[in-house]
């Protein structure tokens, strides 16, 4: 039979030979602490950019550079780099969300890109975390899932509280000796997914932390390209929800258990109203042959994305179909293109290629900060599996 | 921030209980060592560094298989790789002793499936991941999820007639 079973018999056998191995776990022990360590340079680079901030606004000269949470982002990604001359501050009041146990959580959008196709927004969230000791009622013991894999407690956080730590440390020395002992976290924190105030959801494409010296959380998330209804708007102004969760943990001296309560909605929310900025987005098109069909191929771009369209006069991107054994068929789209820029760098393509018919193909690219000058295009054909491909299209080059 | 010991502590602990498993699935997954042995040291590099935001809102495995199959998927993504032909990379590869005697049937059929079967299989029944997990991990529905799993045992029941009548 083909089950859970038996694939895992026959991998582990089939694959016997790929084993632990100590020189595989000091390599990754060292490339973990070496990207450690630059990560700490960068988080002081970080750093640097804040007393900078500091020291300009101190004497007056704040105004000549970009000091914002997007500054610190940009240390980290080069296309982020690429525009920071491009973002604004766009601070409103900060949400404030008040707890027993946490007191008072701050959050707020600080800085943001927007250039029209694409959003990419940076905020903080202060204050969002803290843990006590806790035993559990007959009642909330009975709501609890016991845990048997033996890895627990594993909710450590980039930046706990002592009191989180010792909690940790005493859960752990409790569950070796055998004897009872629970503790519970309270965290805030951003719902993944933007709005625009007119109800148009903005899912993330990607995003990126830093962790503040007190535990506070900055982040950016980029919303590339926007979806249809939310793109070309003079103003964009968004808003998330707050969000705000409860883990329990507890050992009864035989058995772990561990159960979370999350509340999603009417917590509190963030806002930002983002004014367009002047970058550029350029379109550039060209004309060519595939499989003997004519072929209009158009990639509209930004500075963070590139979305290209390639449309043919005949059903060349016609999928191929697989029936699934209940009924209905899934289709798979074995067209890809590879695109580069006057310099001969590659655009990377994002996680999906999509199709809207037979003779239409879609797919978006990650940017690369600038804008091209013109663009070079190859069509192939690889299809799902790990096969070469088996047809490449002639080189098509587009042009504004 | 926690302290770097105790995080390089979790990491050894990680290393010694998913080091295998995860090794196994990205080179089912990718079909060549040398691109698996990458994946796997990176997946622990950026679970390492994301530790911290590990809300713990799912288990340590289904947490790490999913860092692995997106790790795996960057990889895929990567120019050249699409260019290689791996069909030669399993039979290089030798099965260890205690299973020389192994019918390797099954895990070729498995490995020999189309990417997206192939996922499903490999995060469900060879991670154990259930079918909302492996369709987060996937960013795909659990109907889809659902849906791969069935077609991929289609498959595999009809590759494997013989496999089975031989049961």
């Amino acid at each position: 039979m083909v089950n859970k079973e038996s694939v895992q018999r026959a991998l582990d056998a089939r694959l016997s030979a790929l084993s632990a191995s100590p020189q595989r776990r000091a390599r990754i022990r060292a490339a973990a602490f070496a990207k450690e360590e630059t990560e700490t340079r960068r988080k002081f680079a970080a750093g640097l950019i804040f007393a900078l901030a500091a020291l300009l606004a101190l004497t007056g000269a704040a105004l000549a550079v970009k000091t914002n949470l997007f500054a610190c982002f940009a240390v980290r990604d080069a296309r982020y780099e690429a525009v920071l001359d491009q973002t604004a501050d766009v601070t409103e009041a900060p949400a404030i969300v008040r707890d027993e146990r946490l007191g008072e959580t701050r959050a707020y959008v600080d800085s943001a890109y927007y250039d029209g196709r694409s959003l990419t927004l940076t905020f903080a969230l202060e204050n969002r975390r803290s843990a006590e000791e806790w035993e559990p009622a007959p009642e909330e013991k009975a709501r609890m899932e016991e845990n048997t894999d033996g890895n627990f407690p594993l909710f450590a956080d980039e930046a706990p509280a002592a009191e989180e730590i010792r909690l940790e440390e005493a859960y752990l020395k409790a569950r070796e000796e055998g004897k009872p002992f629970g503790y519970r976290t309270d965290s805030v924190w951003v719902h993944d997914t933007f709005y625009t105030d007119d109800g148009v959801e903005l899912p993330p494409y990607s995003g990126d932390t830093i962790i503040g010296d007190n535990g506070e959380i900055y982040e950016v998330r980029e919303f590339t390209p926007l979806p249809e209804a939310a793109a070309g708007r003079d103003i964009l102004s968004v808003y998330a929800e707050l969000g705000r969760s409860t883990v329990y943990y507890y050992f009864d001296g035989v058995k772990e258990y561990w159960m979370v309560d999350v509340q999603r909605e009417n917590v509190g929310r963030i806002t930002a109203t983002v004014p367009r900025n002047g970058a550029e987005t350029l379109e550039f098109s060209g004309t060519g042959t595939l499989c003997g069909a004519e072929c209009t191929v158009t990639a509209k771009v930004s500075a963070m994305d590139l979305y290209l369209t390639v449309a043919a006069d005949a059903d060349v991107f016609s999928g191929v179909r697989h029936p699934i054994p209940d009924g209905g068929e899934w289709i798979e789209q074995p067209w890809m293109a590879a695109v580069y820029d006057e310099t001969g760098r590659e655009y990377m393509p994002r996680e999906s290629a999509g199709f809207s018919d037979e003779r239409t193909l879609e797919i978006p690219y990650d940017g690369t900060g600038q804008l091209p000058q013109r663009l070079t295009v190859r069509l192939y054909r690889s299809g799902m599996d790990d096969a070469a491909p088996t047809h490449w299209s002639e080189t098509l080059e587009l042009t504004r | 921030m926690k302290e770097k010991s105790e995080r390089a502590a979790w990491l050894e602990q990680a290393m010694a209980r998913h080091e295998e498993s995860l090794l196994r699935m990205c080179f089912a997954y990718l079909g060549d060592a040398a691109l698996a042995e990458d994946a796997v040291q990176e997946t622990f590099v950026k679970a390492y560094r994301a530790l911290p935001d590990f809300r713990g809102e799912a288990q340590e495995k289904t947490w790490l298989t999913r860092i692995a199959i997106n790790t795996c998927k960057d990889v895929r993504r990567g120019a050249w790789f699409r260019h290689v032909d791996r069909r030669a990379a399993v039979d290089a590869l030798e099965i260890s002793a205690p299973c020389a005697e192994y019918d390797d049937t099954l895990a070729r059929a498995v490995m020999g499936l189309k990417r997206k079967y192939r996922e499903a299989v490999l995060l469900c029944y060879y991670q154990g991941l259930n079918g909302q997990e492996a369709a987060e991990a996937l960013g795909v529905t659990r109907a889809a999820v659902h849906n791969r799993l069935q077609k991929a045992r289609a498959i595999l029941r009809k590759e494997l007639e013989a496999w089975y009548d031989g049961e």
